[in-house]
Protein backbone atom coordinates (compact mmCIF):
# COMPACT_ATOMS: atom_id res chain seq x y z
CA UNK A 1 0.00 0.00 0.00
CA UNK A 2 2.81 2.42 0.93
CA UNK A 3 6.38 1.83 -0.19
CA UNK A 4 9.10 4.27 0.80
CA UNK A 5 12.51 3.85 -0.81
CA UNK A 6 15.57 5.87 0.20
CA UNK A 7 13.78 9.17 0.81
CA UNK A 8 16.17 12.02 1.63
CA UNK A 9 15.67 15.73 2.16
CA UNK A 10 18.09 18.47 3.23
CA UNK A 11 17.53 22.07 4.26
CA UNK A 12 20.77 23.81 3.33
CA UNK A 13 23.37 22.03 5.54
CA UNK A 14 20.83 20.11 7.64
CA UNK A 15 20.04 16.57 6.55
CA UNK A 16 16.44 16.40 7.80
CA UNK A 17 15.61 12.97 6.33
CA UNK A 18 18.40 10.63 5.35
CA UNK A 19 17.79 7.54 3.21
CA UNK A 20 14.56 6.42 4.89
CA UNK A 21 12.90 3.24 3.65
CA UNK A 22 9.92 1.26 4.96
CA UNK A 23 6.63 -0.10 3.76
CA UNK A 24 3.13 -0.39 5.16
CA UNK A 25 0.63 -3.09 4.23
CA UNK A 26 -3.15 -2.95 4.08
CA UNK A 27 -5.10 -2.21 7.28
CA UNK A 28 -1.95 -1.52 9.21
CA UNK A 29 -1.54 1.30 11.65
CA UNK A 30 2.08 2.38 11.54
CA UNK A 31 3.52 4.57 14.27
CA UNK A 32 6.20 6.96 13.12
CA UNK A 33 8.10 7.71 16.30
CA UNK A 34 10.85 10.13 17.03
CA UNK A 35 11.82 13.03 19.25
CA UNK A 36 11.19 16.59 18.07
CA UNK A 37 13.44 17.36 15.12
CA UNK A 38 13.86 13.71 14.14
CA UNK A 39 12.51 14.39 10.63
CA UNK A 40 8.98 12.99 11.06
CA UNK A 41 7.16 16.02 9.68
CA UNK A 42 9.57 16.41 6.75
CA UNK A 43 9.07 12.74 5.89
CA UNK A 44 5.29 13.08 6.02
CA UNK A 45 5.41 16.25 3.89
CA UNK A 46 7.28 14.31 1.22
CA UNK A 47 4.67 11.55 1.38
CA UNK A 48 1.78 14.00 0.97
CA UNK A 49 3.52 15.86 -1.84
CA UNK A 50 4.10 19.28 -0.27
CA UNK A 51 7.87 18.76 -0.31
CA UNK A 52 9.86 17.30 -3.18
CA UNK A 53 12.44 14.70 -2.06
CA UNK A 54 16.10 15.31 -2.89
CA UNK A 55 16.50 11.56 -3.45
CA UNK A 56 14.41 8.42 -3.26
CA UNK A 57 10.72 7.91 -3.97
CA UNK A 58 7.51 6.84 -2.28
CA UNK A 59 4.61 4.97 -3.82
CA UNK A 60 1.12 5.31 -2.42
CA UNK A 61 -1.22 2.70 -3.86
CA UNK A 62 1.29 2.26 -6.66
CA UNK A 63 1.45 6.00 -7.51
CA UNK A 64 4.85 7.67 -7.23
CA UNK A 65 4.89 10.98 -5.36
CA UNK A 66 7.44 12.15 -7.94
CA UNK A 67 5.86 11.14 -11.23
CA UNK A 68 2.15 10.92 -10.36
CA UNK A 69 1.73 13.35 -7.46
CA UNK A 70 -1.93 14.19 -8.15
CA UNK A 71 -2.99 10.53 -8.09
CA UNK A 72 -0.87 9.91 -5.00
CA UNK A 73 -2.47 12.90 -3.26
CA UNK A 74 -5.94 11.67 -4.16
CA UNK A 75 -5.26 8.45 -2.21
CA UNK A 76 -4.38 10.33 0.98
CA UNK A 77 -6.22 12.00 3.80
CA UNK A 78 -3.79 14.23 5.67
CA UNK A 79 -3.94 15.91 9.05
CA UNK A 80 -0.97 18.29 9.40
CA UNK A 81 0.55 19.08 12.77
CA UNK A 82 -1.63 21.50 14.81
CA UNK A 83 -4.67 20.62 12.66
CA UNK A 84 -4.85 23.89 10.69
CA UNK A 85 -8.33 25.20 9.86
CA UNK A 86 -9.85 28.25 8.21
CA UNK A 87 -10.96 30.29 11.20
CA UNK A 88 -13.44 32.40 9.23
CA UNK A 89 -15.43 29.45 7.88
CA UNK A 90 -18.20 27.42 9.48
CA UNK A 91 -17.38 23.79 10.24
CA UNK A 92 -19.69 22.63 7.45
CA UNK A 93 -18.05 25.02 4.97
CA UNK A 94 -14.61 23.73 5.90
CA UNK A 95 -15.75 20.13 5.33
CA UNK A 96 -17.44 21.04 2.03
CA UNK A 97 -14.23 22.67 0.88
CA UNK A 98 -12.14 19.63 1.88
CA UNK A 99 -14.55 17.36 -0.02
CA UNK A 100 -14.53 19.66 -3.05
CA UNK A 101 -10.74 19.82 -3.04
CA UNK A 102 -10.78 16.04 -3.50
CA UNK A 103 -13.17 16.18 -6.43
CA UNK A 104 -16.50 15.54 -4.70
CA UNK A 105 -19.40 17.69 -5.84
CA UNK A 106 -23.17 18.00 -5.55
CA UNK A 107 -25.06 15.28 -3.68
CA UNK A 108 -21.92 13.11 -3.25
CA UNK A 109 -20.25 15.97 -1.41
CA UNK A 110 -23.28 16.63 0.80
CA UNK A 111 -23.52 12.93 1.64
CA UNK A 112 -19.80 12.69 2.41
CA UNK A 113 -19.95 15.73 4.71
CA UNK A 114 -22.96 14.35 6.57
CA UNK A 115 -21.38 10.92 7.04
CA UNK A 116 -18.02 12.18 8.22
CA UNK A 117 -19.54 14.73 10.58
CA UNK A 118 -21.50 11.96 12.31
CA UNK A 119 -18.53 9.62 12.37
CA UNK A 120 -16.26 12.23 13.94
CA UNK A 121 -18.85 13.60 16.36
CA UNK A 122 -19.15 16.99 14.68
CA UNK A 123 -22.88 16.97 13.91
CA UNK A 124 -23.68 19.27 16.82
CA UNK A 125 -21.17 21.95 15.79
CA UNK A 126 -21.59 21.83 12.01
CA UNK A 127 -22.94 25.38 11.78
CA UNK A 128 -20.56 26.95 14.26
CA UNK A 129 -17.56 29.05 13.17
CA UNK A 130 -14.29 27.12 13.34
CA UNK A 131 -12.73 29.84 15.53
CA UNK A 132 -15.21 29.00 18.31
CA UNK A 133 -14.25 25.31 18.49
CA UNK A 134 -12.32 23.80 21.38
CA UNK A 135 -8.98 22.12 20.74
CA UNK A 136 -10.59 18.66 20.86
CA UNK A 137 -13.21 19.59 18.27
CA UNK A 138 -10.52 21.16 16.08
CA UNK A 139 -8.63 17.87 16.05
CA UNK A 140 -11.87 16.06 15.21
CA UNK A 141 -12.47 18.53 12.40
CA UNK A 142 -8.89 17.98 11.17
CA UNK A 143 -9.44 14.22 11.11
CA UNK A 144 -12.88 14.68 9.53
CA UNK A 145 -11.48 16.72 6.65
CA UNK A 146 -8.80 14.07 6.15
CA UNK A 147 -11.52 11.39 6.01
CA UNK A 148 -14.24 13.20 4.10
CA UNK A 149 -13.30 11.78 0.67
CA UNK A 150 -12.90 8.28 2.13
CA UNK A 151 -9.21 7.86 1.21
CA UNK A 152 -7.54 4.44 1.53
CA UNK A 153 -4.54 6.04 3.30
CA UNK A 154 -4.65 8.34 6.31
CA UNK A 155 -1.56 10.29 7.39
CA UNK A 156 -1.75 12.04 10.75
CA UNK A 157 0.97 14.29 12.13
CA UNK A 158 0.86 14.56 15.94
CA UNK A 159 -2.93 14.23 16.24
CA UNK A 160 -2.71 14.07 20.04
CA UNK A 161 -0.59 17.13 20.72
CA UNK A 162 -1.97 19.59 23.32
CA UNK A 163 -5.03 17.44 24.08
CA UNK A 164 -6.22 16.62 27.59
CA UNK A 165 -6.51 12.93 28.61
CA UNK A 166 -10.24 12.74 27.80
CA UNK A 167 -9.75 14.26 24.38
CA UNK A 168 -6.82 11.90 23.77
CA UNK A 169 -9.03 8.96 24.63
CA UNK A 170 -11.71 10.16 22.20
CA UNK A 171 -9.22 10.61 19.36
CA UNK A 172 -7.67 7.21 20.16
CA UNK A 173 -11.02 5.45 19.87
CA UNK A 174 -11.77 7.27 16.61
CA UNK A 175 -8.40 6.21 15.17
CA UNK A 176 -8.94 2.60 16.25
CA UNK A 177 -12.21 2.56 14.35
CA UNK A 178 -10.67 4.16 11.25
CA UNK A 179 -7.69 1.78 11.27
CA UNK A 180 -9.99 -1.21 10.77
CA UNK A 181 -10.49 -0.26 7.13
CA UNK A 182 -7.58 2.00 6.17
CA UNK A 183 -3.83 2.26 6.20
CA UNK A 184 -2.86 4.80 8.83
CA UNK A 185 0.50 6.45 9.46
CA UNK A 186 0.52 8.12 12.83
CA UNK A 187 3.42 10.41 13.63
CA UNK A 188 3.95 11.08 17.31
CA UNK A 189 6.52 11.23 20.08
CA UNK A 190 4.13 9.63 22.60
CA UNK A 191 5.17 6.03 23.19
CA UNK A 192 2.02 5.16 25.09
CA UNK A 193 -0.17 6.21 22.15
CA UNK A 194 1.89 4.05 19.83
CA UNK A 195 1.63 1.12 22.19
CA UNK A 196 -2.12 1.57 22.46
CA UNK A 197 -2.79 1.98 18.75
CA UNK A 198 -0.10 0.82 16.36
CA UNK A 199 0.70 -2.56 14.83
CA UNK A 200 4.12 -1.51 13.64
CA UNK A 201 6.61 1.20 14.47
CA UNK A 202 9.32 3.05 12.59
CA UNK A 203 11.72 4.90 14.88
CA UNK A 204 13.30 8.01 13.44
CA UNK A 205 16.27 9.77 14.92
CA UNK A 206 18.31 12.53 13.31
CA UNK A 207 16.55 11.86 10.03
CA UNK A 208 17.41 8.16 9.92
CA UNK A 209 15.53 5.00 10.71
CA UNK A 210 16.85 4.04 14.14
CA UNK A 211 14.68 0.95 14.30
CA UNK A 212 11.56 -0.62 12.84
CA UNK A 213 9.37 -3.53 13.77
CA UNK A 214 6.27 -4.67 15.57
CA UNK A 215 5.11 -2.52 18.48
CA UNK A 216 5.67 -5.44 20.87
CA UNK A 217 9.39 -5.31 20.07
CA UNK A 218 9.46 -1.63 20.93
CA UNK A 219 7.75 -2.33 24.25
CA UNK A 220 10.49 -4.80 25.10
CA UNK A 221 13.07 -2.21 24.21
CA UNK A 222 11.28 0.31 26.38
CA UNK A 223 11.21 -2.06 29.35
CA UNK A 224 14.87 -2.80 28.73
CA UNK A 225 15.74 0.78 29.60
CA UNK A 226 14.14 1.79 32.91
CA UNK A 227 14.76 5.10 34.57
CA UNK A 228 14.81 5.62 38.34
CA UNK A 229 15.20 8.67 40.53
CA UNK A 230 16.96 7.93 43.82
CA UNK A 231 17.88 9.86 46.95
CA UNK A 232 20.85 8.37 48.75
CA UNK A 233 22.89 9.38 51.77
CA UNK A 234 26.54 8.38 51.54
CA UNK A 235 28.47 7.71 54.82
CA UNK A 236 31.74 9.14 53.51
CA UNK A 237 32.99 11.23 50.65
CA UNK A 238 32.09 9.12 47.63
CA UNK A 239 31.43 9.94 43.99
CA UNK A 240 28.16 8.05 43.77
CA UNK A 241 27.59 8.68 40.07
CA UNK A 242 31.00 7.21 39.24
CA UNK A 243 30.34 4.21 41.46
CA UNK A 244 26.93 3.67 39.86
CA UNK A 245 28.33 3.81 36.34
CA UNK A 246 30.66 0.99 37.21
CA UNK A 247 27.68 -1.31 37.78
CA UNK A 248 27.03 -3.54 34.74
CA UNK A 249 23.26 -2.93 34.84
CA UNK A 250 23.61 0.86 34.88
CA UNK A 251 23.47 2.53 31.52
CA UNK A 252 23.58 6.10 32.68
CA UNK A 253 23.75 7.94 36.01
CA UNK A 254 23.09 11.65 36.17
CA UNK A 255 23.53 13.80 39.30
CA UNK A 256 20.60 16.12 39.90
CA UNK A 257 21.81 17.29 43.33
CA UNK A 258 25.30 16.56 44.64
CA UNK A 259 25.42 15.46 48.27
CA UNK A 260 27.96 15.20 51.07
CA UNK A 261 28.07 13.63 54.55
CA UNK A 262 25.11 15.72 55.74
CA UNK A 263 23.16 16.10 52.57
CA UNK A 264 21.69 13.29 50.45
CA UNK A 265 22.43 12.88 46.75
CA UNK A 266 19.67 12.97 44.14
CA UNK A 267 20.41 11.00 40.98
CA UNK A 268 18.63 9.79 37.85
CA UNK A 269 19.75 6.31 36.88
CA UNK A 270 18.91 4.41 33.69
CA UNK A 271 19.16 0.62 33.96
CA UNK A 272 19.50 -1.61 30.95
CA UNK A 273 18.83 -5.33 30.54
CA UNK A 274 15.59 -7.20 31.09
CA UNK A 275 16.60 -8.45 34.54
CA UNK A 276 17.45 -5.03 36.00
CA UNK A 277 14.88 -3.38 38.26
CA UNK A 278 14.69 -1.33 41.45
CA UNK A 279 16.11 -4.15 43.55
CA UNK A 280 19.38 -3.84 41.62
CA UNK A 281 19.78 -0.31 42.96
CA UNK A 282 18.64 -1.33 46.42
CA UNK A 283 21.29 -4.11 46.54
CA UNK A 284 23.93 -1.69 45.28
CA UNK A 285 23.10 0.83 48.04
CA UNK A 286 23.38 -1.88 50.74
CA UNK A 287 26.70 -3.15 49.36
CA UNK A 288 28.08 0.39 49.11
CA UNK A 289 27.09 1.11 52.70
CA UNK A 290 24.78 3.90 51.55
CA UNK A 291 21.36 4.66 52.95
CA UNK A 292 18.61 4.65 50.30
CA UNK A 293 16.10 7.37 51.24
CA UNK A 294 13.86 7.20 48.17
CA UNK A 295 13.66 5.18 44.97
CA UNK A 296 11.04 5.93 42.30
CA UNK A 297 10.68 4.61 38.81
CA UNK A 298 10.08 7.46 36.37
CA UNK A 299 7.51 6.11 33.99
CA UNK A 300 5.73 9.26 32.84
CA UNK A 301 8.59 10.84 30.94
CA UNK A 302 8.37 8.52 27.98
CA UNK A 303 9.75 11.03 25.56
CA UNK A 304 12.96 11.15 27.58
CA UNK A 305 13.28 7.37 27.59
CA UNK A 306 12.55 7.32 23.91
CA UNK A 307 15.19 10.00 23.30
CA UNK A 308 17.77 7.70 24.84
CA UNK A 309 16.60 4.77 22.73
CA UNK A 310 16.87 6.72 19.53
CA UNK A 311 20.28 8.13 20.49
CA UNK A 312 21.47 4.54 20.88
CA UNK A 313 19.98 3.66 17.53
CA UNK A 314 22.03 6.09 15.53
CA UNK A 315 25.17 6.61 17.51
CA UNK A 316 26.83 9.98 17.30
CA UNK A 317 26.37 10.74 13.64
CA UNK B 1 -9.74 19.46 -13.79
CA UNK B 2 -7.74 22.64 -13.10
CA UNK B 3 -10.84 24.72 -13.76
CA UNK B 4 -12.93 22.71 -11.29
CA UNK B 5 -10.15 22.78 -8.69
CA UNK B 6 -9.70 26.55 -9.16
CA UNK B 7 -13.46 27.00 -8.76
CA UNK B 8 -13.31 25.09 -5.46
CA UNK B 9 -10.53 27.39 -4.20
CA UNK B 10 -12.46 30.43 -5.46
CA UNK B 11 -15.59 29.43 -3.50
CA UNK B 12 -13.50 29.03 -0.36
CA UNK B 13 -11.85 32.42 -0.93
CA UNK B 14 -15.19 34.17 -1.42
CA UNK B 15 -16.61 32.61 1.76
CA UNK B 16 -13.54 33.79 3.65
CA UNK B 17 -13.81 37.29 2.18
CA UNK B 18 -17.49 37.42 3.09
CA UNK B 19 -16.62 36.59 6.70
CA UNK B 20 -13.91 39.27 7.06
CA UNK B 21 -14.19 43.04 6.99
CA UNK B 22 -11.30 43.83 4.64
CA UNK B 23 -13.16 43.63 1.30
CA UNK B 24 -16.02 45.81 2.57
CA UNK B 25 -13.53 48.44 3.75
CA UNK B 26 -11.58 48.26 0.50
CA UNK B 27 -14.71 48.62 -1.65
CA UNK B 28 -16.12 51.46 0.45
CA UNK B 29 -12.74 53.23 0.54
CA UNK B 30 -12.33 52.97 -3.22
CA UNK B 31 -15.80 54.27 -4.00
CA UNK B 32 -15.56 57.19 -1.57
CA UNK B 33 -12.06 58.25 -2.62
CA UNK B 34 -12.85 57.98 -6.34
CA UNK B 35 -16.05 60.02 -5.92
CA UNK B 36 -14.35 62.66 -3.74
CA UNK B 37 -11.56 62.98 -6.29
CA UNK B 38 -13.97 63.25 -9.24
CA UNK B 39 -16.60 65.57 -7.83
CA UNK B 40 -14.47 67.67 -5.49
CA UNK B 41 -10.83 67.87 -6.53
CA UNK B 42 -11.38 67.34 -10.29
CA UNK B 43 -14.61 69.35 -9.98
CA UNK B 44 -16.39 67.47 -12.75
CA UNK B 45 -19.59 69.49 -12.51
CA UNK B 46 -17.69 72.71 -13.20
CA UNK B 47 -15.45 71.17 -15.89
CA UNK B 48 -18.17 71.24 -18.52
CA UNK B 49 -17.03 68.03 -20.29
CA UNK B 50 -19.02 64.95 -21.24
CA UNK B 51 -16.28 62.50 -20.32
CA UNK B 52 -15.31 60.28 -17.39
CA UNK B 53 -11.59 60.64 -18.18
CA UNK B 54 -11.01 62.48 -14.89
CA UNK B 55 -12.80 59.75 -12.93
CA UNK B 56 -10.75 56.92 -14.39
CA UNK B 57 -7.49 58.87 -14.15
CA UNK B 58 -7.63 58.29 -10.39
CA UNK B 59 -7.90 54.50 -10.71
CA UNK B 60 -4.16 53.66 -11.05
CA UNK B 61 -3.37 55.65 -7.89
CA UNK B 62 -6.27 54.11 -5.96
CA UNK B 63 -5.23 50.63 -7.08
CA UNK B 64 -1.77 51.25 -5.60
CA UNK B 65 -3.41 51.71 -2.18
CA UNK B 66 -6.20 49.11 -2.24
CA UNK B 67 -4.83 46.16 -4.18
CA UNK B 68 -2.01 45.44 -1.67
CA UNK B 69 -4.71 45.33 1.04
CA UNK B 70 -6.44 42.51 -0.84
CA UNK B 71 -3.39 40.53 -1.93
CA UNK B 72 -1.43 40.81 1.33
CA UNK B 73 -3.42 38.07 3.06
CA UNK B 74 -3.53 35.64 0.10
CA UNK B 75 -0.45 33.66 1.09
CA UNK B 76 0.58 35.14 4.43
CA UNK B 77 -2.60 34.02 6.21
CA UNK B 78 -2.51 30.56 4.66
CA UNK B 79 1.08 30.12 5.76
CA UNK B 80 0.50 31.54 9.26
CA UNK B 81 -2.47 29.24 9.89
CA UNK B 82 -0.74 26.23 8.31
CA UNK B 83 -3.58 25.80 5.81
CA UNK B 84 -1.29 26.21 2.79
CA UNK B 85 0.11 22.78 3.63
CA UNK B 86 -3.42 21.41 3.75
CA UNK B 87 -4.24 23.07 0.45
CA UNK B 88 -1.10 21.79 -1.27
CA UNK B 89 -1.58 18.25 0.02
CA UNK B 90 -4.96 18.04 -1.76
CA UNK B 91 -4.98 16.98 -5.43
CA UNK B 92 -5.70 20.53 -6.60
CA UNK B 93 -2.34 21.46 -8.10
CA UNK B 94 -0.45 24.68 -7.45
CA UNK B 95 -1.82 26.24 -10.65
CA UNK B 96 -5.42 25.79 -9.53
CA UNK B 97 -4.58 27.22 -6.10
CA UNK B 98 -3.01 30.33 -7.67
CA UNK B 99 -5.82 30.76 -10.20
CA UNK B 100 -8.50 30.27 -7.53
CA UNK B 101 -6.93 32.90 -5.31
CA UNK B 102 -6.45 35.27 -8.24
CA UNK B 103 -10.09 34.84 -9.22
CA UNK B 104 -11.07 35.55 -5.60
CA UNK B 105 -9.30 38.92 -5.51
CA UNK B 106 -10.49 39.76 -9.03
CA UNK B 107 -14.07 39.06 -7.93
CA UNK B 108 -13.72 41.75 -5.27
CA UNK B 109 -12.23 44.11 -7.86
CA UNK B 110 -15.03 43.30 -10.31
CA UNK B 111 -17.63 44.02 -7.64
CA UNK B 112 -15.88 47.32 -6.85
CA UNK B 113 -15.86 48.32 -10.50
CA UNK B 114 -19.50 47.27 -10.88
CA UNK B 115 -20.43 49.57 -8.00
CA UNK B 116 -18.60 52.47 -9.65
CA UNK B 117 -21.18 52.21 -12.45
CA UNK B 118 -23.35 54.38 -10.22
CA UNK B 119 -21.20 57.36 -11.26
CA UNK B 120 -21.66 57.03 -15.05
CA UNK B 121 -25.33 56.21 -14.52
CA UNK B 122 -25.68 59.47 -12.58
CA UNK B 123 -23.75 61.74 -14.90
CA UNK B 124 -24.53 60.32 -18.35
CA UNK B 125 -27.98 61.99 -18.51
CA UNK B 126 -26.23 65.35 -18.04
CA UNK B 127 -24.45 65.35 -21.42
CA UNK B 128 -23.54 63.57 -24.65
CA UNK B 129 -21.16 60.92 -23.32
CA UNK B 130 -19.40 58.52 -25.66
CA UNK B 131 -20.49 55.03 -24.58
CA UNK B 132 -17.55 53.48 -26.47
CA UNK B 133 -15.13 55.53 -24.37
CA UNK B 134 -16.79 54.36 -21.16
CA UNK B 135 -16.58 50.71 -22.26
CA UNK B 136 -12.87 51.16 -23.09
CA UNK B 137 -12.29 52.79 -19.70
CA UNK B 138 -13.88 49.89 -17.86
CA UNK B 139 -12.00 47.33 -19.95
CA UNK B 140 -8.74 49.12 -19.16
CA UNK B 141 -9.65 49.28 -15.46
CA UNK B 142 -10.23 45.50 -15.39
CA UNK B 143 -6.97 44.74 -17.22
CA UNK B 144 -4.99 47.14 -15.02
CA UNK B 145 -6.51 45.53 -11.91
CA UNK B 146 -5.65 42.08 -13.24
CA UNK B 147 -1.97 42.94 -13.79
CA UNK B 148 -1.73 44.72 -10.41
CA UNK B 149 -3.39 41.84 -8.51
CA UNK B 150 -1.14 39.24 -10.16
CA UNK B 151 1.92 41.34 -9.27
CA UNK B 152 0.69 41.73 -5.69
CA UNK B 153 0.24 37.97 -5.37
CA UNK B 154 3.73 37.36 -6.76
CA UNK B 155 5.42 39.92 -4.51
CA UNK B 156 3.72 38.61 -1.36
CA UNK B 157 3.90 34.86 -2.03
CA UNK B 158 7.11 34.29 -0.06
CA UNK B 159 6.59 36.83 2.70
CA UNK B 160 5.51 35.92 6.20
CA UNK B 161 3.96 39.15 7.45
CA UNK B 162 0.94 41.02 6.12
CA UNK B 163 2.62 44.39 6.74
CA UNK B 164 5.67 43.35 4.73
CA UNK B 165 3.39 42.02 1.98
CA UNK B 166 1.36 45.27 1.88
CA UNK B 167 4.42 47.55 1.83
CA UNK B 168 6.31 45.45 -0.74
CA UNK B 169 3.34 45.31 -3.11
CA UNK B 170 2.65 49.02 -2.66
CA UNK B 171 6.28 49.86 -3.49
CA UNK B 172 6.29 47.53 -6.50
CA UNK B 173 3.11 49.14 -7.83
CA UNK B 174 4.44 52.67 -7.21
CA UNK B 175 7.59 51.84 -9.20
CA UNK B 176 5.69 50.21 -12.05
CA UNK B 177 3.10 53.01 -12.24
CA UNK B 178 5.58 55.86 -12.04
CA UNK B 179 8.26 54.40 -14.33
CA UNK B 180 7.29 56.71 -17.23
CA UNK B 181 7.95 59.77 -15.07
CA UNK B 182 11.63 59.02 -14.55
CA UNK B 183 12.66 60.65 -17.89
CA UNK B 184 11.01 63.87 -16.64
CA UNK B 185 13.60 64.12 -13.88
CA UNK B 186 16.61 62.30 -15.34
CA UNK B 187 18.11 62.72 -18.79
CA UNK B 188 17.90 59.24 -20.32
CA UNK B 189 18.60 57.87 -23.80
CA UNK B 190 15.46 57.86 -25.94
CA UNK B 191 15.34 54.06 -26.08
CA UNK B 192 15.41 53.71 -22.31
CA UNK B 193 12.77 56.42 -21.86
CA UNK B 194 10.54 54.58 -24.35
CA UNK B 195 11.09 51.35 -22.46
CA UNK B 196 10.10 52.97 -19.16
CA UNK B 197 6.93 54.32 -20.76
CA UNK B 198 6.21 50.86 -22.21
CA UNK B 199 6.41 49.15 -18.82
CA UNK B 200 4.51 51.83 -16.91
CA UNK B 201 1.09 50.55 -15.83
CA UNK B 202 -0.28 54.07 -15.54
CA UNK B 203 1.07 55.25 -18.92
CA UNK B 204 -0.42 52.23 -20.68
CA UNK B 205 -3.78 53.00 -19.04
CA UNK B 206 -3.99 56.50 -20.55
CA UNK B 207 -5.09 55.20 -23.94
CA UNK B 208 -8.10 53.46 -22.39
CA UNK B 209 -9.18 56.68 -20.60
CA UNK B 210 -9.31 58.37 -24.02
CA UNK B 211 -11.53 55.59 -25.33
CA UNK B 212 -8.75 53.88 -27.34
CA UNK B 213 -8.60 50.08 -27.29
CA UNK B 214 -4.81 49.86 -27.53
CA UNK B 215 -3.95 46.24 -28.35
CA UNK B 216 -0.33 46.83 -27.26
CA UNK B 217 -1.48 47.93 -23.80
CA UNK B 218 -3.98 45.06 -23.59
CA UNK B 219 -1.25 42.59 -24.54
CA UNK B 220 1.13 44.09 -21.99
CA UNK B 221 -1.37 43.77 -19.14
CA UNK B 222 -2.27 40.21 -20.14
CA UNK B 223 1.36 39.09 -20.49
CA UNK B 224 2.19 40.68 -17.13
CA UNK B 225 -0.76 38.91 -15.50
CA UNK B 226 0.08 35.49 -16.94
CA UNK B 227 3.80 35.84 -16.19
CA UNK B 228 3.25 36.96 -12.59
CA UNK B 229 0.77 34.13 -11.93
CA UNK B 230 3.11 31.58 -13.49
CA UNK B 231 6.03 32.75 -11.34
CA UNK B 232 3.73 32.71 -8.33
CA UNK B 233 2.86 29.07 -9.07
CA UNK B 234 6.55 28.19 -9.23
CA UNK B 235 7.37 30.09 -6.06
CA UNK B 236 4.70 28.85 -3.66
CA UNK B 237 6.19 25.37 -3.73
CA UNK B 238 9.71 26.68 -3.21
CA UNK B 239 8.54 28.93 -0.38
CA UNK B 240 7.51 25.87 1.63
CA UNK B 241 11.01 24.36 1.51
Amino acid sequence: MIEVHGLSKSYRDLRAVDDVSFDVGERQLLGLLGPNGAGKTTLLRMLVGTLIPDAGDARLQGCSVRTRPTEAKAAIGYLPEKAPCYEELLVVEQLRFAAGAHGLAGSRRAEAVEQVSHRCGLAAVLHRPVRELSLGFRRRLGIAQALVHDPPILILDEPHSALDPNQMREIRSLLREVAREKVVILSTHLLNEVEALCDRVVLLSKGRVAGAGATRELSVAQRAARRFRMRVRAPEKLELDTLLREQPAVDCAQVLERGDRNKPWTLDVVLSGNQADGSTLFDWAVQSNCRLLALNEISSDLEQVFGELTEQGTGDD
Amino acid sequence: MTRQAAATVLCKELRQYAATGTPYLVIAGFLVLAAVWFFWFYDFLAADEASLRGYFAAFPVLYIVIIPALTMRCWVEERRAGTLELLRSAPLGDRAIVLGKFAGVMSIMALTLALTLAVPMTVVPLGAFDSGEIVAEYLGAVLLASASVALGMLVSCRLRSQVAAYVSTLLALVVLNAAHQVPLFVNLPAGLADLLRAVSLEYQFRGFTRGVLDTGAMGYYLVLTVLALYLCELRIGVAEE
